[in-house]
């Protein structure tokens, strides 16, 4: 696919089909992420692709946190709703991979770390739209938990999940909206 | 090209050939960027081309920033016109700033975007031929230069400043494999 045929058609995708990603086409979608720009090659990415077990453990912590959004005094039943649709919603990404980053030494350095795995994740998402795969990266409570990044086999203190990639077929491709170029584009004198 | 050999070829450039990258290679370049994943659709990117008078004022700033903690005024003098000299000479200059406004997380996610329209930005000009320097040295942090671009430092953030041109070296660049950066949990 055409560089900007793939940047300027890449959307997010919410909704998938069931089938997960093979694992040869994850690992050509992911091989794209090393070769971000990065400043010093510190190579501070880390991808971890969850198993069954590990995708199971977070879609009840991602239910728990669903049911924690309810407002005091709502009913039982509609708790186990939120808790049940949370669920479902997680186990419906077909695969799961988080994406951290090496959080160490100066504030200087973490932040380009941090920069270089955003655009490792950016090469990431242009690669899977050339494979016809779709992604969303997601950030919320579950990504910052110490407990997921124990689960992961990753270190709170020194890895931070950038966030979760939730990959599959699109079963639906959603419609984009962007300011017009000129709005946010200046040539100075 | 080819995504995936865009992905893969793309260099930091830093030495190029002399020639101008035109006004509509440059609009493609940067029209890319606003093509990134975006949380809330905050749109927090904001592309600056520099024109003469702006490239200057930016070489100068460079120059007296590396220059604050040399008394020697012989070695000032000299260092000052050889960067607005280096400065001047890459063909095209421009600024990625970020709004930076509200809650932390907020913050974090705009600036994430803002590195993806980065990236979007380097592969375009790679597949129109142009290589690209993201530089995070002191400007990024330089009052004046925010002023001069009409920024406000408490509510943006220069991401980088980048200079662009037709590369006139290619570097090497190796990475560590896939497999020692990528695991399976069960």
């Amino acid at each position: 696919m055409d560089v900007m045929e793939a940047i300027s058609t890449r959307r997010t995708i919410f909704k998938f089909k069931p089938e997960p990603v093979p694992k040869e086409v994850l690992e050509r979608v992911f091989e794209a992420g090393i070769w971000a720009p990065n400043h010093g090659v510190t190579e501070p990415w880390r991808f971890v692709v969850l198993g069954e077990k590990a995708k199971a453990t977070l879609a009840e912590r991602y239910a728990e946190i669903q049911i924690g959004k309810c407002a005091d005094g709502v009913d039982e039943e509609t708790r186990r709703k939120a808790g049940d649709g949370g669920r479902a919603k997680f186990m419906s990404k077909p695969t799961i991979i988080a994406v951290a980053c090496e959080q160490t030494g100066v504030d200087q350095r973490k932040q380009e770390d941090y920069a270089a795995t955003c655009c490792a994740i950016q090469n990431i998402q242009l690669a899977a739209w050339a494979e016809s795969v779709g992604i969303q990266w997601s950030t919320g409570p579950i990504t910052l938990e110490p407990e997921t990044h124990r689960l992961l086999g990753l270190d709170p203190d020194t890895q931070y999940i950038v966030g979760f990639l939730y990959t599959g077929y699109p079963e639906v491709v959603p419609t984009p909206r962007r300011k017009p170029l000129s709005e946010v584009m200046t040539f100075t004198e | 090209m080819d995504i995936l050999e865009a992905i893969h070829a793309r260099r930091t450039v830093g030495k190029f050939k002399p020639e101008a990258v035109p006004r509509d290679v440059l609009e493609r370049i940067f029209g890319a960027g606003i093509w990134a994943p975006n949380h809330r659709l905050t749109e927090p990117w904001r592309f600056f081309v520099l024109g003469d008078g702006m490239k200057r004022f930016f070489g100068e700033r460079y120059g007296i920033l590396l220059t604050r903690n040399t008394d020697d005024e012989e070695k000032v003098k000299q260092v000052r016109t050889n960067v607005l000299t280096g400065f001047l000479s890459r063909p095209a200059a421009a600024v990625i700033s970020c709004k930076q406004e509200g809650p932390d997380q907020k913050k974090r996610e705009d600036y994430a975007a803002t590195c993806c329209a980065i990236q979007n930005v380097l592969l375009a000009a790679w597949s129109e031929g142009v290589g690209v320097n993201w530089n995070t040295g002191p400007l990024i942090n330089d009052p004046p230069c925010y002023e001069a671009l009409g920024l406000h430092p408490e509510a943006s953030f220069i991401a980088g400043i980048f200079t662009l041109g037709y590369p006139e070296v290619v570097p090497d660049q190796k990475r560590t494999p896939l497999g020692q950066v990528m695991r399976y949990v069960p």
